[in-house]
């Protein structure tokens, strides 16, 4: 009885603030949770491709980064006391048809033994597909097997053809069969954008005769993982792998952890301002109710009965918004995953993301993450409410007492204590090093500087209002009146303000380290990009050892007239202590002549240039560094295939391409230790007067119908930096525009409720004379002075939070060091647009209260 | 006729409680002249403060006219009956009505300072009221700062500083002691007197109304006399 007449008839006579902090906190949820799907999406995609694809075999035999020679295959004859192993080669393309364009993948199999590992259940045909309806399916050059999921999506059937285009070069290929939905393997096959091919064929379309990937195996029955797995590495040649296809997936999630975790903790932040919202709904709720509770407690109501009552009206709010938020959850998810494709398959790994239907697992974590945090939120509120004495609530004494003068001198100075505890403390934790991988001490350091912005509120807002009220008092009386009534409701307001100081920093601090970031990179790509053209396949694949370019493309760059000098690369990846880093090789006497790089140490880059390719060294980039904790002169271990080998490293480079860490090493020391490979881009320089796009046009030209390549002329492949870098962030800023639009709707609900409080105050202002007009303006006055309060200490706040950004979180994260570069203009335009938007949340309550009887 | 500054005639007013309606003014006619002290006495819920109010500009009737400086309340639009309140009604109230988060000074200032006055003229006539009301040390208090009886001198020199025509004064003892009570009405006598400003005092108190020139008697929404 007394939860509904106290708590929820108030809920629903408040309409406004409890629809508004409901809706913070179901956007909370919805932020936190579908990051959380989004995230979980994206390495599902990657997950059940790989599940499916790698069908029943348990173990995998690979040697990367060249891969096997395949000649190497018939010394492998003691596998079979393990188990089944079947060769595979794989590769991503890009397949044209009629409907559109897809990333492929393809995989050549051997068909005869290949039905061991994986269940072929072909339209048209009965049961599972053999090994040798399999072969006599795949017989024939260019031929493919489509699985029904793409198939479909492509229109194409038995017989169909379609285009695929493996790095440059494109191909016709017939599509012998199609993989239907089917049992067992065939079925979760089916659904995944997926070719099969011989894997002669596959190995001649891929430019990677004599190779395969790995070998799979599928162990005999009886046999366990863990002795075959010991067996196999103790027989296996040293620099070969033996591993579990899932370990590939928590490499995957290893590489995503930092992107994921950053997202994660920016998703939080809307579900702070939520939990903000709750703290004020349910402080509000006291402080106009302290009268009832004092009659209540008279009454012999104890105070664990109102303790329960007010933690029961945070209850209701979070259960509220997490059944809002929840179905919310899944279409932002969607919106994350398409916000965070790009960037996923820019630095990452090519995926085919798709969000997971809801289960009541999700609802569970909705109500996980909003009832606690609720209740957390509450437990001040409410332990106030519980402490109100039943005398001093019913005299409805003034808090300007001496007595609570004394008390307020005492929360100031335990306020102040607390104060520079938290800056210590945040500043030690700063300096710590990254925990499990990860910058939780980083996280921890801001948080500090989160609760310390809190923290300063309410001492700003009087001082701000203290100051400021005689330069409001040239606005006439309605900016002196709204200083005093800052100054007056000090401590209803600072929980809305810190909540807008909050997010308002937050974003900032977003802001500054984006802003520094951009600039940094626009730095490097001007230090760094010194060629005149830059070739790719047009098709971008993702896999570990992507198509090279064709012969064919190769030599029109070295033959045009107008080029002065090619600088080939290749980049693949590479396992290491556990993660998957990105190897690249490139002509170092060619980068010497002509390239550019930007290495930590300064001093002459050709220098360091040529001391590594003579003495045989790599180059290490920044986050390869700071990952795995290595510095110039450092000697590390790489897996070849004739065994392990210690390389030094002769110098640390920047480069923002990539978070995985990159070495680089000159193409005739890789072909020292790997073998020889052919180059998947390339760098060119044109003689002196050329003109870029001439060249582009003419070389394109040239290879007209034989070469499917994107070509970028320098500024236009700086163009496309900043715009990968620019979506890259897209979610970060889309996160962020969340979380302030919830702090400025607390805006609105706090004033909205300041100002009904106060209606005997503005009814007596009506009567001493003033209009409509100059009411509303006093509380828009007032609100704007909120918002500027709240963007002074974002600012204070943002820049300290951007500090531990750049120089803890990302280096942490990403190992990318950045300078810190101010957006000065960003920070007046948000400075204008927080005083607009508050000015904007307080003119509602101004009409609702100007719209009030003078009655008594 | 032009001494006249407030004429009601047949006043009704009635306000819808749950579903019952009640009558709080059934034709209540009036007449205030300019420097009048009118005392309304009568039981509570006899409509003392609904005529009032009325009376103020602050509600409007249900029927019959009244005429406040020559104007029909009845034709006036809200800023216009804001502006006739600004310029010429004060109010003083039983519960003394500051404005917490203003300074005394302030607080007395205030309808010159919604009236656009410079601020300098303004506080410089507050500070001469509070001098004149007593209460000239407590211009830098906060209302919660200060007793009772200086809150409705205060709010007493408020009302009064934009010299209006007619004060109208809703219980103004009702709170206080009697010797603050006692304070008060005299400086409401001696403003009276002194400013020539019309007075319409509603209390249940016989002492306080007998300071008025006349004393009209209500009952269940009626004038009883005289």
């Amino acid at each position: 009885m007394l939860f509904s007449r106290l708590i929820l008839r108030p809920l629903l006579t408040q309409r406004l603030r409890s629809l508004v902090t409901i809706l913070g906190v179901a956007l909370g949820v919805a932020v936190m949770l579908g990051i959380q799907l989004a995230n979980s999406a994206s390495l599902r995609g990657f997950s059940s491709a790989l599940n499916a694809v790698s069908g029943k075999a348990s173990l995998e035999i690979a040697c990367p980064p060249a891969g096997l020679d395949e000649n190497q295959i018939p010394g492998l004859s003691w596998l079979r006391q393990w188990g089944i192993a079947t060769p595979v080669i794989e590769a991503e393309v890009l397949a044209e048809t009629a409907h559109g364009s897809e990333m492929l993948k393809v995989i050549g199999i051997d068909a005869l033994r290949d039905p061991a590992l994986r269940d072929y259940a072909l339209l048209g045909q009965e049961g599972e597909a053999a090994g040798t309806q399999l072969l006599s399916v795949l017989a024939v050059p260019n031929t493919l097997i489509l699985t029904h999921g793409f198939a479909a999506r492509h229109g194409l059937t038995q017989g169909s053809s379609l285009r695929l285009i493996i790095g440059d070069r494109a191909l016709e290929c017939h599509v012998a069969a199609v993989i239907g939905e089917g049992e067992g393997t065939s079925a979760s096959l089916s659904a995944q954008p997926l070719a099969v091919m011989d894997i002669a064929y596959a190995q001649d379309l891929l430019g990677r005769t004599g190779k395969i990937d790995r070998l799979e195996l599928r162990l005999h029955e009886g046999v366990s993982l863990e002795s075959a797995e010991q067996g196999l590495r103790q027989r296996l040649p040293s620099g070969w792998t033996v591993q579990r296809p899932q370990r590939r997936t928590e490499a995957v999630e290893k590489m995503l952890a930092a992107f994921h975790f950053n997202l994660t903790m920016l998703s939080g932040i809307a579900l702070v301002v939520g939990l903000f919202l709750i703290y004020n709904t349910v402080s509000v709720s006291v402080m106009t109710r302290r009268a009832e509770i004092g009659m209540l407690r008279t009454l012999g109501v104890t105070r664990g009965q109102i303790l329960r009552l007010f933690l029961g009206e945070a209850v209701v709010l979070a259960m509220i918004g997490a059944v809002l938020g929840v179905p919310l959850a899944k279409g932002l998810a969607a919106a994350a995953v398409a916000l965070t494709s790009t960037t996923v398959e820019t630095l990452y790994v090519a995926q085919s993301a798709v969000v997971p239907e809801l289960t009541v697992l999700h609802w569970f974590a909705g109500f996980i993450i909003a009832l606690p945090l609720a209740l957390v939120a509450a437990a001040r509120p409410a332990l106030e409410a519980a402490n109100i004495s039943p005398v001093e609530a019913i005299a409805e004494i003034e808090p300007t007492s001496s007595a609570t003068v004394e008390s307020r001198g005492r929360a100031s100075f335990w306020r102040r204590l607390a104060l520079l505890v938290i800056l210590i403390l945040g500043s030690w934790c700063a300096m710590q090093p990254p925990l499990l991988g990860l910058p939780l001490w980083g996280y921890a350091s801001a948080f500090c500087a989160i609760v310390a912005a809190t923290l300063v509120v309410p001492g700003t807002l009087i001082w701000t209002a203290n100051r400021l009220r005689s330069v409001l008092g040239k606005l006439g009386i309605e900016g002196r009146l709204a200083a005093s009534q800052i100054s007056a409701s000090h401590r209803r307001l600072s929980v809305s303000v810190a909540a807008l100081a909050v997010s308002l920093a937050l974003t900032i601090a977003i802001a500054v380290m984006v802003g520094s970031f951009r600039e940094t990179v626009i730095l490097w790509v001007d230090q760094t990009l010194g060629a005149d053209l830059y070739v790719r396949p047009a098709a971008l694949s993702r896999s570990a050892n992507p198509p090279s370019l064709s012969p064919a493309t190769i030599a029109a760059m070295h033959t045009h007239p107008q080029v002065l000098a090619v600088e080939a690369h290749r980049s693949m990846e590479l396992p290491f202590r556990d993660r998957q880093i990105r190897l690249s090789t490139g002509d170092f006497e060619v980068m010497l002549q002509h390239g550019r790089m930007v290495f930590k140490s300064g001093g002459d880059s050709a220098a360091t240039l040529r001391a590594a390719r003579t003495a045989g060294e790599l180059l290490a980039s920044e986050s390869f560094a700071l990952r795995f904790q290595v510095n110039a002169g450092s000697s590390i271990q790489l897996n070849t295939p004739n065994g392990p080998h210690e390389f030094r490293i002769a110098a640390i480079f920047y480069d923002y391409s990539n978070d995985r860490g990159t070495l680089t090493m000159d193409q005739s020391l890789f072909a020292k230790y790997f073998g020889e490979s052919q180059p998947t881009h390339m760098a060119i320089y044109l003689k002196p007067g050329a003109d870029a796009e001439q060249v582009r046009d003419e070389i394109l030209r040239s290879l007209s119908g034989k070469a499917r390549l994107m070509i970028f002329t320098n500024a236009s492949l700086r163009a496309e930096v900043l715009k990968v870098f620019d979506s890259t962030f897209a979610i970060t800023w889309a996160l962020e525009i969340i979380a302030v639009f919830v702090a400025m709707a607390g805006v609105a609900a706090t004033m909205l409720t300041l100002v009904l409080e106060r209606q005997k105050e503005m009814r007596l202002l009506r009567l001493a004379g003033a209009d409509a007009a100059q009411v509303r303006r006093t509380i828009v006055i007032e609100s704007g002075l909120l918002g500027l309060v709240g963007q002074g200490l974002g600012i204070a706040v943002g820049m300290l939070l951007s500090l531990v950004l750049i120089h803890v979180i990302n280096p942490q994260s990403f190992g990318w060091s950045m300078q810190l570069h101010v957006p000065w203009l960003f920070l007046a335009a948000s400075t204008l647009l927080t005083l607009f938007g508050t000015m904007l949340a307080g003119l509602y309550p101004a009409w609702r209260i100007t719209r009030q009887s003078l009655r008594a | 006729m032009s001494d006249v500054i407030l004429q009601a005639t047949d006043l009704h007013r009635s306000y819808a409680v749950a579903e019952a309606p009640v009558q709080a003014l059934r034709g209540v006619s009036l007449s205030v002249a300019k420097g009048a002290f009118i005392a309304i006495m009568g039981p509570s819920g006899c409509g003392k403060s609904t005529l009032l109010q009325l009376c103020g500009a602050m509600d409007r009737a249900d029927s019959g006219s009244l005429r406040l400086h020559g104007r029909d309340i009845a034709t006036l639009n809200d800023t216009d009956l804001t502006k006739l309140r600004r310029e010429h009604i004060g109010f003083v109230f039983q519960f003394f009505n500051l404005l917490p988060t203003l300074t005394v000074r302030e607080n007395i200032a205030m309808p010159l300072l919604l009236a656009r006055k410079p601020e300098a003229q303004a506080f410089a006539e507050a500070e001469r009221l509070a001098e004149r009301v007593g209460i000239a040390h407590r211009l830098n208090h906060f209302p919660a700062q200060i007793s009772g009886g200086e809150a409705q001198r205060a709010a007493l020199a408020r009302a009064v500083i934009h010299r209006p025509g007619l004060l109208i004064a809703d219980e103004p003892t009702g709170s206080l002691d009697s010797t603050n009570g006692e304070m008060v009405l005299t400086l409401l006598k001696e403003l009276h007197r002194d400013l020539g400003i019309a007075i319409l005092l509603a209390t249940h108190d016989a002492s306080v109304a007998a300071a008025a020139q006349q004393i009209i008697r209500m009952k269940d929404g009626l004038i009883i006399s005289p």
